[in-house]
């Protein structure tokens, strides 16, 4: 029971302090007037401590409460959802604290501490927040432990050390939970997702978009190949195919969905697993050209006739998926007239010289090949690779290829494209990513956001949709080597890690990702699937809700049994010597006595060996010749001078001389102290020996030995 | 109970035996007591015998004193009683032209304070310094008292009129508190048709020598204590320190009594080593009068000793 005497100053504090630790990463998306308050009240609270006053009137605290409730709903327009259930209950929490009185209080506030914490998980699932919302919780359990003191109070060491070893005893509960407790797919248990801007890939391409992107390190998607990793310039990972100028930019053309891709394959298959990072869009994204829909995402997912592969869903969690894909193919769909028409159209209001300039190309070179070569030496010789080109003005492909002549992939393929369209030859703008790093340490390909590229395509009616990456042209290393080969440490890209010449960053870069690879694999995305692969690991197969919560309740009384026998063995080996032990062996055997008066002949705690022998002989007289020597031997080894000179090693050697007894015990000191160890080690081993032969159902006449 | 008194009686058909015997034979029913009043004086402490007026506090009192050969004298404490009565006071002398010390009754090897309570505080207080210093400072000279020298105080139940209740650091100087109660029927019995206890303690013959009591004193520091038997006590004091039942817990003072009384009971049990059931025999005697249980009065004193033993067990 915790009285007023618990709402110490000292236990207030820590509870503020574990309060405010649990909802720091969420102020960030809370109103401002909800932190507000949430300080207010956490400073009324600290006062009302400070000053031993009372909590505000409950009539206060229900005007606040519903004034509170409004002011959510005005700033959410509506009740429901994860906005305005997190923050509610993070307000509702705080206005708890403030009128806290009983241990009732204390101990919801706790608890709903410990679900707040989880709610930081809705935000984001990196390894630092589960981190975080360790220490989150040890700090509540420390706080906890600090309001179950009675009379005084507990400091630091004493709060933070048992609760540390609270959590480690949670840990085998912890990991039997995760791994056992069943997974569920299905509405009810998906993330409640509001629109969030992630950086990434965009819809649209515009001069300038990607070069910010390419400064961004952020992961896109990690790739396991399943044998061959191809080379550098063979991974394009396609995204949005940009079919239509329009302004001074591109956008998509919706295409029809497709189950199937009409390709022929010119090389030998690639297998792979995707695991992608939430963008929240719906690309999927597969090295040209994936063969078949994943496995994985049946019904939902789907091809486009431009190659793309999409998801039903917008991604908003890490999801995985297994692809095959074709390096080597010839597309083999015909290109119908509107696509004819669409690939072809340009704005003729803008970029004039460029569209004459396309023109002019389109007389002189007939063989649409031909063409191709021309505008390769162009790009070529004449310009050159930069992530920070010189602003551009209404007329960029203009000024860009006859002016600055520098740029970067959306340069290159925007005006490629736009000649080409000029000189009457069907092309398109291709987004998504280009190379990736391998990490040497999980032999993973990482592809990050600062690979994000733009490619194009070009219809020749012989070979069909063909790849052409201009970027190329210009600046092969880009291609071969990856963004930072080609940049060069003059580029704002990752300055750091030029400098770096040994490799260390590298090293910690890689190993890091090698980590959190592993918690995306094994935490966040431990989804119903991986569940049944780890249980297919052990040999069982079919498994559904009803087995795994089978082998849930199994692996908790696991969990449970091994963690409380552990604690138990512990406590027997610190406190407990052989005497001790063998006594205690001796009294649980005649408790097991019925005595005939029905009296109960277990040891009472309190009870000491004369007095048990005194109250047994009063029951079973018969039993006093056989048991007189035992308790004289252990009040001899426990209380007598001979405990003193055994104590140590000596004792726990003596078990393993059992077979050997000898008859010294209480031999003169002057003796003992030639032999201490032996003498008591002896006794000992006789004792416990004494204790094993012992027998309740035996008559008087029998004997130990 | 009957196991275990044989024992006793076998091991020390000796001095000690025979103290024991001839008090039971005056004092009649109070085995018992008289036993803890013999350990009490064996673990060099001091007594207190609270009871109703007419029980017996001060026959008993006189019989163990008489019994042990010591020089006793009686102090019968009244509420106008001065300092100066107890420590003694110096006169001039004329012939000398001198001051001279005259000692007071606390000069000598056994002190019988009759009625403790019934005197003001400033008069108890006199006796603190001897009780626990074994010396005595009069006109600013310091004098050690003899050896042996202990006080065996009796003192009214506290409800009683005209008591001062002994202040808590005077309560905590005395080893032991032991209470006689009414005799049983048939003790009471033999009282009724027997001689008169004045003349019978006018009678006794010393059944042990000074120097016998002082060997036996120094016999029961030699009983042995295992770190178990510590392990007990601490937890025992712990225990009155850490429960909400009681209203201050033992001092280290009292923990050292409570070993010392147990050593002096094991040793007259005839053994050479202390057991727990010694720490319970004693404790209610050496604790009682030093643990207040909070929800009591002066009558739960004694069950606050008994609740600590219920509650705390033998490691």
């Amino acid at each position: 029971m915790i009285n007023q005497g618990a709402l110490t100053l000292a236990n207030i504090m820590w509870l503020l302090a574990a309060m405010s630790f649990v909802i720091a990463p969420h102020v960030s998306h809370l109103p401002a007037w909800v932190t507000a308050t949430c300080v207010a009240a956490g400073l009324w609270r600290l006062w009302i401590a400070r000053k031993a006053l009372r909590a505000p009137p409950w009539w206060l605290m229900a005007i606040i409460t519903v004034a509170i409730t409004v002011g959510a709903f005005f700033e959410y327009k509506r009740l429901f959802g994860r906005e305005v259930g997190v923050t509610l209950l993070i307000v509702m929490l705080c206005l708890k604290v403030l009128e806290m009185k009983m241990k009732r209080d204390v101990l919801l506030v706790i608890f709903l501490g410990f679900f707040l914490a989880l709610t930081n998980f809705l935000y984001s699932q990196s390894i630092f927040m589960g981190a975080y919302m360790f220490g989150c919780v040890w700090i509540f359990i420390a706080t906890l432990i600090g309001f179950q003191r009675i009379n005084t109070e507990a400091t630091i060491r004493e709060r933070v050390i048992p609760a540390a070893w609270l959590m480690l005893q949670a840990i085998p509960m912890m990991l039997v939970l995760f791994f056992l407790f069943p997974r569920l797919s299905g509405p009810l248990w998906s993330m409640p997702q509001e629109n969030q801007a992630i950086s990434g890939l965009s819809d649209s391409m515009t001069p300038g978009d990607i070069s910010s992107l390419s400064l961004s390190d952020a992961i896109a998607f990690r790739v396991d190949f399943e044998s061959v990793t191809p080379q550098s310039q063979e991974l394009y990972w396609r995204g949005p195919v940009l079919a239509r100028q329009s302004g001074r930019g591109w956008t998509p053309i919706s295409t029809e969905e497709r189950s199937q891709l009409n390709f022929e394959k010119r090389s030998p298959p690639i297998k792979y697993r995707v695991t992608l990072q939430p963008h929240n869009k719906t690309w999927l994204f597969a090295l040209d050209l994936p063969a078949a829909l994943p496995a994985e995402a049946q019904g939902r997912a789907f091809f486009l006739a431009d190659f793309q592969m999409r998801s039903r869903e917008p991604v908003s969690q890490l999801i995985a998926y297994d692809v095959t894909s074709y390096l080597g193919y010839r597309t083999l769909d015909p290109l119908t007239p509107i696509d004819r028409q669409n690939s072809l159209r340009y704005n003729s209001n803008l970029n004039p010289r460029t569209i004459a300039y396309g023109k002019k190309l389109a007389e002189d070179n007939p063989d649409p090949k031909a063409l191709v070569e021309k505008l390769f030496t162009l790009y070529n010789k004449e310009f050159t690779y930069t992530l920070e080109p010189p602003k551009l003005g209404v007329n960029s492909m203009d000024e860009f290829l006859f002016e600055t002549k520098q740029g970067f992939c959306e340069h290159y393929a925007g005006s490629f494209v736009l000649i080409l369209r000029a000189a009457g030859i069907p092309a398109r703008v291709v987004t998504g990513y280009q190379g990736g790093d391998i990490n040497p340490i999980t032999k993973q390909m990482i592809v990050r956001q600062s690979d994000a590229h733009a490619w194009t395509e070009v219809w020749f009616d012989d070979l069909g949709w063909l790849r052409v990456d201009p970027t190329s042209f210009v600046s092969p290393l880009r291609i071969n080597r990856g963004l930072s080969a080609a940049v060069g440490p003059q580029g704002a890209f990752n300055i750091m890690m030029e400098a770096d010449k040994l490799g260390i960053l590298r090293q910690l870069r890689y190993s890091w990702d090698a980590v959190n690879s592993q918690w995306n694999q094994w935490v966040v995305g431990f989804n119903a699937d991986r569940q049944r692969n780890l249980f297919e690991n052990f040999g069982i197969r079919d498994v559904d809700w009803r087995s795994t919560g089978l082998a849930l309740l199994i692996g908790i009384f696991i969990a449970g049994g091994v963690v409380g026998g552990v604690l138990f063995w512990r406590v027997y080996q610190t406190q407990k010597e052989p005497v001790v032990a063998a006594y205690d062996r001796l009294c649980a055997k005649l408790a097991l006595l019925k005595s005939n008066t029905g009296a109960d002949l277990t040891r009472t705690p309190e009870e000491g060996p004369m007095d048990f022998l005194q109250r047994i002989a009063s029951h079973h007289p018969r039993l006093v010749p056989e048991l007189k020597p035992l308790f004289d031997q252990y009040i001899a080894l426990r209380y007598g001078q001979l405990q003193e000179q055994g104590q140590g090693r000596g004792q726990g050697q003596g078990q393993g001389r059992a077979k050997r007894p000898s008859h010294r015990r209480g031999q003169p000191s002057g003796h003992a102290d030639r032999l201490p160890n032996r003498t008591a080690a002896d006794a000992t081993a006789q004792f416990i020996l004494g204790v094993r032969r012992f027998r309740t159902s035996r008559t008087t006449n029998s004997t130990a030995r | 109970m009957l196991l275990e008194k044989k024992e006793r009686l076998d091991a020390h058909s000796s001095p000690l035996a025979d103290v024991m015997a001839r008090a039971g034979d005056i004092i009649l029913g109070k085995e018992h007591q008289i036993q803890l009043a013999m350990a009490c004086i064996l673990a060099k402490g001091h007594l207190l015998i609270e009871d109703v007026p007419g029980v017996g506090k001060t026959t008993l009192s006189h019989v163990l004193a008489s019994l042990l050969g010591l020089h006793y004298q009686r102090i019968q404490f009244t509420s106008d009683l001065l300092p100066a009565d107890i420590v003694g006071v110096s006169i001039f002398d004329r012939e000398s032209s001198t001051f001279r010390f005259h000692p007071g009754p606390v000069f000598s090897q056994v002190i019988l304070a009759d009625e403790i309570n019934r005197a003001s505080p400033k008069a108890q207080s006199a006796l603190l310094e001897a009780m626990e210093e074994h010396q005595v400072t009069a006109d600013g000279e310091t004098m050690p008292l003899p050896t042996p020298f202990f006080v065996i105080a009796t003192q009214n139940p506290s409800h009683q009129i005209g008591t001062f209740p002994l202040p808590e650091s005077q309560l905590d100087r005395f080893l032991m508190r032991i209470k006689l109660g009414y005799p049983n029927q048939a003790a009471e019995r033999a009282l009724l048709k027997g001689e008169d206890r004045r003349e019978l303690i006018a009678k006794i013959t010393p059944a042990m020598t000074v120097a016998q009591l002082l060997a036996l004193q120094n016999a029961a520091t030699g009983i042995f204590v295992s770190d178990a038997l510590i392990d007990y006590v601490q937890a025992l004091i712990h225990h009155t320190r850490d429960s909400a039942h009681f209203e201050m817990g033992l001092s280290p003072r009292a923990g050292l009594a409570l070993l010392r009384a147990s050593q002096a009971w094991a040793m007259m049990a005839g053994r050479q080593q202390v057991l727990p059931e010694d720490v319970q025999a004693v404790a209610p005697s050496v604790v009682g009068h030093r643990l207040r249980a909070i929800t009591s009065g002066e009558t739960k004193i004694l069950d606050a000793a008994q609740e600590l033993l219920r509650n705390v067990a033998i490691p």
